[in-house]
């Protein structure tokens, strides 16, 4: 039992780690929370079922095209949600953010309707682990998931547009200064966020279907990820995103599976009275 | 400057002064139309008010709330394609009292807050003769004080016994559906009584319909001296039952009765049937639904479920509209679709009985109906709870919900 809950948890887990990353690449790039975070992986298991339901392309090609699309969106949400309010005040940028989300969330029903739709699994049935039973999807999802960080890590770190997004995140005056066109970066930063999160929604959808509302409860658990791991930490948000995944798992056969919500808020609230930064977040003490 | 002020607040006072003119006189209107409302609605009815009688010319208006947006939106998908489809067959057919019906929609919100202002919002219009609840018995509940104040015909789509005990109470509001009294009871006999099992697992939603439900079985199988092994609620939305499934193991049962929405129960079912759990799963209406059983794929094999209705219904009227709702809609036709076309024809027939759009005339009308066939049951709407006589138990076989035994039951108090 104790292995199935494991695998279950690690695989929960990752995909709010997904959703969590996405979120710390817009919080380090603008400085704001995306509350629309849950609705890219919505949005982006909707464009896998198109590819994949309605127009009968292979599962993995389909994911490819609805990451392609999610760029697009990204883009397009910076551009209409973000920089018109660049220069305003960062509670504006939010409720921006939330009206985004309720748009996406009711576009989505009006174009896909409210009927909940599956997608194909990457791979069909189920693999023993020892005396657990697994479907290959969970495994799948750890997989996928794991190429998807490594390649988000080298991008950021290894790579020249890496390079320039992390610079106009640290500093956007400075980064223009420079000569990094900074709409650039941060439209580039938006996309890579919608794109990973999109991602997470496909290969979510087989196991637990997609309908409109299916990003706000992923949504919280994220952002539950965010502040166990630590705000802007990009590794941090992994690790907070395995946390709520095992605590939630664990959590709900040994305690309660009324109140697992309620276990992850618990754990979160400890661990901001005991090191509030974060797991990985820097302490920022102003002197006096 | 000071002058400009002074003339402005002079203006605002005068603005003031007369919308709270018209307010009194609209407060006087409504006192008196109240007024000879609580006179009309003794059981011998005097002359109608004529402030509550919708026009005599145009359609005649029926309202009808559910959820267009919001996580209960699939209701209002399936409610606005029925209610298109029965006023259309019943304009086509020549309407009712010679005039065409028009459904008014508001939208519920998939919240209990919304429901009540949905409701208000068609009380308030006089033009709308009856109004139809949303598919929840939460909602029902909710609106349910609304409906006595606005003293307007009202059925309600929920199947709780909170809202039985309350539609027994308040002459104005009807539960169109039987009650889950009778329903739980009924799977739970088969469960015990036919498949011979005789240690059961529950796994339900928390939310209220389906504690309810929970709660229902669990007194059921007590009158069989048997207590549930384990119950596991979780709440809505949920999307892993590992650590759910994994006390369900333990337990070690022959059989599990689950409460819960469409697609909570197909993501159950797969994760069930994905571990090699094949115990039998008695389930509520969800289970035995087109969508869920359309999401839950080969996993809703051998799932019994206590339901009012399935697409491939031997009634000959609910498989007329179940073949015209898969014509037109593509999609095979669910429970809320078939529920808001037997409550509309219904609050038809109640006109056509009262010969008036008279609001308590309709009312009225509505409480001599008894043995009305509709598309999914029989109603007996003498009194006001627990009207859908029947129900149906269904298992799942090669994805289609197969009729194992038809129910019809005397109403439950």
């Amino acid at each position: 039992m104790n292995l199935q809950l494991l695998i279950s948890g690690t695989t929960m887990g990752i995909v709010y780690g997904l959703i969590a990353m996405g979120m710390v690449l817009i919080f380090r790039s603008v400085g704001v929370m995306n509350f629309a975070q849950g609705e890219f992986l919505m949005v982006g298991g909707y464009f896998c079922y198109t590819f994949n339901q309605i127009l009968h392309l292979p599962i993995l090609v389909s994911l490819l095209l609805a990451s392609l699309l999610m760029g697009v969106v990204g883009v397009v949400f910076m551009r209409t949600s973000y920089w018109p309010l660049r220069k305003a005040q960062t509670k504006a940028i939010i409720v921006s953010a939330m009206g985004a989300s309720i748009a996406l969330k009711e576009g989505a029903r009006l174009t896909w309707g409210a009927i909940p739709v599956s997608v194909d699994k990457v791979i069909k049935g189920t693999a023993k682990i020892g005396t657990a039973t697994v479907q290959w999807q969970y495994l799948s999802i750890i997989g996928i998931s794991v190429v998807l960080m490594i390649f988000v890590y080298i991008l950021l770190e290894k790579s020249f547009i890496g390079h320039i997004m992390q610079a106009t995140a640290q500093d956007q005056y400075m980064a223009s200064l420079v000569g990094i066109p900074v709409i650039v970066s941060i439209g580039l930063t938006f996309a890579l966020s919608a794109i990973i999160t999109g991602i997470g929604g496909g290969l979510l959808a087989p196991l637990f279907f997609l309908s409109n509302t299916m990003g706000a409860a992923s949504g919280a658990k994220a952002f539950a990820a965010i502040v166990i791991g630590g705000f802007g930490s990009v590794p941090g948000a992994i690790v907070g995103g395995l946390i709520v995944g095992l605590v939630e798992s664990f959590g709900g056969a040994y305690i309660s599976t009324t109140y697992q919500l309620v276990l992850i808020y618990i754990v979160l609230v400890i661990v901001l009275m005991f090191r509030p930064q974060g797991i990985f977040g820097e302490r920022i003490q102003e002197k006096a | 400057m000071k002058k400009v002020k002074r003339i402005l607040a002079t203006a605002l006072s005068i603005a003031m002064l007369l919308s709270a003119s018209a307010c009194a006189s609209v407060d006087a209107k409504s006192t008196s139309t109240s007024t000879s409302a609580a006179a009309a609605t003794e059981p011998a009815a005097s002359a109608a008010d004529t402030t509550k009688t919708a026009s005599a010319s145009g359609p005649i208006k029926i309202g009808l709330t559910t959820v267009l947006t919001g996580d209960r939106s699939l209701e209002g998908e399936y409610a606005s394609n029925a209610a298109k489809i029965v006023q259309d067959e019943v304009n086509s057919s020549g309407g009712v009292l010679g005039r065409n019906i028009e459904i008014v929609i508001e939208d519920a919100l998939g919240t209990d807050v919304g429901a009540v202002n949905a409701y208000r919002k068609l009380a308030a219009d006089k033009d709308i003769v009856a109004i139809v609840g949303s598919d929840s018995s939460n909602d029902n509940i909710a609106i349910s004080s609304s409906v006595q104040e606005a003293k307007i015909l009202t059925t309600g789509q929920g199947s709780s016994p909170k809202l039985m005990e309350i539609a027994n109470s308040n002459p104005w509001l009807f539960q169109l559906r039987a009650s889950d009294q009778t329903l739980c009871a009924a799977l739970v006999k088969y469960a015990v009584e036919e498949k011979g099992l005789k240690t059961f697992a529950i796994v339900h939603d928390t939310e209220t319909a389906s504690a309810d439900q929970a709660r229902l079985f669990t007194e059921a199988l007590a009158t069989y001296g048997i207590t549930p092994s384990v119950v596991v609620p979780f709440t809505s939305g949920t999307k892993d039952f590992s650590s759910h499934i994994a006390q369900i193991q333990n337990a070690d049962v022959d059989g599990i009765f689950a409460a819960c929405f469409h697609t909570e129960a197909a993501i159950l079912l797969q994760q069930l049937r994905a571990l090699d759990i094949e115990l039998p799963v008695f389930g509520s209406n969800a289970f035995g639904d087109p969508v869920t059983i359309g999401l839950a794929g080969d996993a809703s094999n051998n799932v019994y479920s206590v339901t009012a209705w399935v697409p491939n219904t031997t009634n000959p009227k609910g498989a007329a509209f179940s073949a015209k709702y898969t014509e037109l809609y593509g999609d095979a036709c669910a429970k809320s679709a078939a529920q808001i076309y037997d409550h509309i024809s219904l609050i038809c027939e109640a006109i056509k009985i009262a010969g008036t759009t008279d609001r308590q005339a309709v009312r009225d009308a509505m409480a001599t109906i008894d043995n009305y066939q509709g598309a999914i049951t029989t109603y007996d709407c003498t009194t006001n709870g627990d009207c859908g006589r029947g129900g149906l138990i269904v298992q799942v076989i090669d994805q289609v919900p197969t009729i194992v035994k038809e129910l019809y039951s005397e109403k439950a108090k």
